[in-house]
């Protein structure tokens, strides 16, 4: 892609100039996606995206500049732009390259473009007929394939000189339901770091049903109540609550400027000691997960919090030159058009001695939150969101009616010791996180859990209690 | 500029398509952020990418590159072309589209010549004074200036052959605040062409007082209210629901808004416009992405829905002529998208509408606008900050709160429009506006 004496010289460039660390990120990445609607295939992109991300550290100053033109003129052109802003004299220097393998831990069994379009089409219309069979109310259903493949080079100022693929299958499906009155709507959205595989080991009715079940349910069900209530947060999506209300918080990002709840605090007990959290990049085939990060270190399992006590932060290369710590292998990007910061990969709350039905049990009114959709959260103040797309009230430990979409609010640094009671039932889901390096694949995941007390969003009086 | 590349697309093209469309932009941008008296991170960047639409027996295919490869300018045709074969989308015409004169300036040089001294000299004044604003200042942790050109061109086989070029600079300041164990987080930021209007005093004072207005809040008590919403946050709520007046999404039965034309769907107070024309917008151009040329369209008028937002495809659909809103970019696929959507200018002062009702909550900020709204159901429950008024005056500031109601609802119990419009930094604008009410949770 890119030959090693060039890289060489790019890099013995951006030293020469004063720099403390340099690096080039080199990314060749193809994308194919399908848009599923009215009952048929609307069409499919290909694409290339296609660039090269020259990166210099000057003290704590990090200098970035990308472009699409990857000719030796053309990184020149761009390590020029970087020098321009050193304020430091000539240093020579020599870098020797060396390099050095990956061990694949996410193998691709069989490659996206490997499959007709035609199949992939007859996938997308068993979900589509699967969701519309469930009921004559499900009046639209859109699905979209989404492929991506990306081979990217990393080499630095230290000598690395490496290389991974990463190769993303997600399926998002959207069933909407409508009465004549209104609307409501449904979707699951799985995805891996995988191949093909991953669409052929999903089965593509159950996909279809759920969706519309999701649809169908809600239109049913009333607003959902108002006011501060115990809640169970299912598992799977659930883990969205710690990755609003803890995990950004933890990421070097904010820690390193001292502009997160969580700075200063390791070794401290800053959630309820039923609560141990892990970021793990190194799962296979997660949705999360990479041999490296995008700065070239191998990711890693991160223990963040044990029972309660703060054990890790999660660390890029120049947040940990920041805060004098080691990476861990968190640095990520979404494209060579972003510098690197730290990330999270995939994330979740580990599993307790509990079964869901005892966390509900111990609720006398409260709300049970199946699905959860997205959030956000102000690292500075910890005050977090995230919404409940499927719920229902809990009455005398009973799982009772359905109730509409609701967000829930908090704030981190004392939600996380609300979490009273933590279930068996770990699972993970796919999500798109958005923060300053872009938008990126990770996981986020839970067992159940009991928060004691939580602000529910609802619109039906409040007075309920 | 790119002829290069323009000419190897047609002429390979030239005998395996029936049409096609070539769009492609080219971006340099700069950005800083400043962090602690020091420059935490400098970034520039060049980059261009190609997107192709064909026709090909009749069916549209399309595909981009970032790379101008002569391989990989031939590789997008077939890319297109294989596509083309399973498309079942409603039919595209690539057409031409005369130009329409109009009084717009998109571009100004003198934001080349802003140098990085220049850059360096603004970002270190906004910080000091939001430091000498306020000892309650505990940190800035976002502080970024960026500038940025854009040049789009659009060439088909159908003669038409169009560019603009855009460019921008954009300052802003996220200020923490505490005292004691309370911390709140506000930011102010603005976009121009002009880089002298970029006042670090104003913008460092205008985000230290918001935050500090937020501080020693108490909870809001569970109920429905009359609710202000603000006009920069309005402007947030109605570009996060905008998709709902995209002919796109009525035909694709994803809009509240379907069957609707010539209903109302608010308030007579109502008025809404998309208008592609403003001055002051930084969504403006002189042509949408199929080189349709730009418009100003009523979508409400005295709360009357009078059309959708088109682009040729959609306006075919429905039996109507484009708004010139055609939304691409060389990486998508044709859609339909608002321009600078404007939510138009009451005459109602903020102090009448504070005055309204005995007790009024008035809205200044809302988060997780992504998460918490539904766009097909038009249902919305947010995390809000804002104040309790009483008989017209501010009593204190509440803490995190959420907010829920439903679009149209909210549409519909418009009290009052206020007189100070604004636009939010996606060039959605609105003036503050009184909601009969909304339920509140806290």
């Amino acid at each position: 892609m890119i030959k090693r004496e060039l890289m060489e010289k790019i890099i013995e460039k951006m030293i020469s100039a004063g720099a403390d660390f340099a690096e080039i990120f080199f990314e060749n990445t193809n994308i194919f996606n399908i848009h599923f609607l009215d009952e048929k295939p609307k069409n499919s992109l290909n694409g290339a995206d296609f660039g090269v991300g020259l990166r210099a550290f000057y003290g704590k100053t990090a200098i970035y500049a990308y472009t699409n033109d990857i000719s030796e003129a053309g990184l020149l052109k761009a390590a020029k732009s970087i020098e321009s802003y050193s304020s430091k004299s000539y240093v020579s220097s020599s870098i020797n390259l060396v390099r050095k393998d990956v061990v694949n831990i996410h193998p691709l069994k069989i490659k996206n473009d490997s499959i007709t379009t035609i199949e992939k089409i007859d996938f997308l219309r068993k979900i589509n007929d699967a969701s519309r069979k469930m009921s004559p109310k499900i009046s639209q259903v859109e699905l979209r394939l989404v492929e991506k493949n990306q081979k990217i080079v990393i080499a630095n100022s230290e000598g690395l000189w490496t290389a991974d693929e990463r190769n993303y299958s997600r399926i998002s499906v959207t069933a909407v339901a409508y009465d004549g009155k209104e609307k409501q709507t449904g979707g699951v959205n799985p995805g891996a770091s995988a191949g093909y595989e991953f669409f052929r080991s999903l089965d593509p009715v159950q996909l279809g049903e759920e969706s519309a079940r999701m649809a169908i349910t809600m239109l049913s069900a009333e607003y959902a109540p108002s006011g501060k209530f115990p809640v169970i947060i299912d598992n799977g999506f659930g883990g969205v609550i710690f990755h609003e209300a803890s995990g950004h918080s933890l990421e070097a990002t904010s820690v390193a400027k001292n502009a997160s709840v969580f700075s200063g605090k390791m070794g401290e007990k800053i959630a309820n000691e039923a609560v141990t959290a892990i970021d793990d990049g190194t799962m296979p085939n997660k949705w999360g997960s990479s041999n490296i990060d995008d700065e070239g270190v191998p990711t890693q399992r991160t223990v963040l919090i044990e029972k309660g006590i703060l054990k890790s932060y999660m660390i890029d290369k120049l947040g940990g030159i920041k805060m004098g710590m080691d990476s861990t292998g968190s640095g990520r990007r979404q494209s060579y058009r972003f510098a690197p910061t730290s990330r999270m990969r995939n994330t979740y709350i580990a599993p307790g001695k509990f079964k869901l039905d005892d966390l509900i049990a111990s609720v006398d009114y409260g709300i049970y939150a199946k699905k959860m959709g997205g959030g956000s959260v102000s690292p500075g103040t910890g005050d977090f969101n995230f919404s409940v797309s499927e719920g229902y009230i809990i009455k005398n430990g009973k799982v009772t009616k359905p109730v509409r979409g609701a967000t829930l609010i908090g704030n981190g640094a004392n939600s996380l010791h609300k979490i009273s009671m933590v279930a068996d039932n770990l699972d993970f889901a796919e999500g798109m996180c958005g923060s300053v390096s872009g938008s990126i694949p990770t996981c986020v995941g839970q067992p159940a859990i009991k928060i004691d007390e939580i602000i529910v969003g609802g619109r039906d009086g409040g007075n309920n209690v | 500029m790119f002829k290069k590349e323009f000419d190897i697309i047609f002429n390979y093209a030239k005998d395996k398509v029936e049409d096609i469309e070539i769009l492609l932009t080219s971006d340099n941008e700069f950005s800083s952020r400043f962090h602690d008296k020091h420059i935490e991170s400098l970034q520039s960047s060049e980059s261009r990418g190609i997107g192709i639409r064909i026709v090909h027996n009749g069916k549209m295919g399309y595909a981009y590159t970032e790379n101008f490869s002569e391989e990989m300018l031939k590789k997008v045709v077939v890319q297109a072309k294989e596509n083309a074969l399973y498309s079942e989308e409603d039919l595209i015409d690539i057409g031409n589209y005369p130009d329409k004169k109009n009084n717009l300036v998109l571009y100004n040089n003198e934001l080349n010549s802003v140098t990085n001294e220049n850059v360096v000299q603004v970002m270190e004044d906004l910080e000091k004074y939001a430091y000498k604003a306020d000892k309650r200042v505990l940190n800035i942790p976002y502080l970024q200036f960026a500038k940025g050109k854009s040049f789009t061109k659009i060439v088909n086989n159908k003669g038409l052959d169009k560019e603009e070029k855009h460019n921008f600079a954009t300052c802003n300041i996220g200020v923490l605040v505490g005292e004691g164990n309370e911390r709140k987080m506000s930011m102010d930021y603005i976009i121009t062409r002009n880089f002298s209007q970029i006042n670090p005093q104003k913008l460092a004072n205008n985000a230290v007082s918001k935050a500090l207005d937020l501080l020693n809040g108490n909870a809001a008590e569970t109920g429905s209210y009359p609710i202000v919403i603000q006009n920069e946050t309005m402007a947030n709520l109605i570009a996060t629901f905008s998709m709902i007046f995209s002919g796109r999404a009525v035909l694709d039965g994803k809009s509240l808004l379907r069957d609707k034309v010539g209903e109302m769907i608010g308030s007579e107070k109502l008025n809404i416009v998309d208008n592609a024309l403003h001055s002051q917008g930084f969504a403006s151009s002189s042509f949408d992405s199929e080189g349709f040329p730009s418009q100003k369209t009523q979508l409400v008028h005295k709360g009357k829905l009078l059309s959708y937002l088109h682009n040729t495809q959609t306006a075919k659909m429905m039996n109507t002529t484009s708004t010139g809103n055609a939304s691409r970019s060389y990486k998508s696929k044709l859609d339909v998208a608002p321009t600078n959507l404007i939510l138009e200018s009451g005459e109602s002062s903020l102090s009448e509408m504070y005055n309204a009702f005995p007790e009024v909550i008035e809205i200044v900020s809302l988060q997780g606008l992504h998460s918490g709204t539904n766009t097909i159901s038009g249902d919305f429950s947010l995390s809000a900050e804002g104040f309790l008024y009483k008989n017209g005056v501010k009593q204190y500031a509440l803490k995190q709160f959420t907010v829920s109601g439903n679009i149209l609802d909210l549409f519909h119990h418009i009290m009052m429009i206020g007189d100070d419009f604004k636009f939010n930094y996606m060039s959605v604008g609105s003036p503050s506006v009184l909601i009969k009410e909304l339920a509140v949770s806290g």
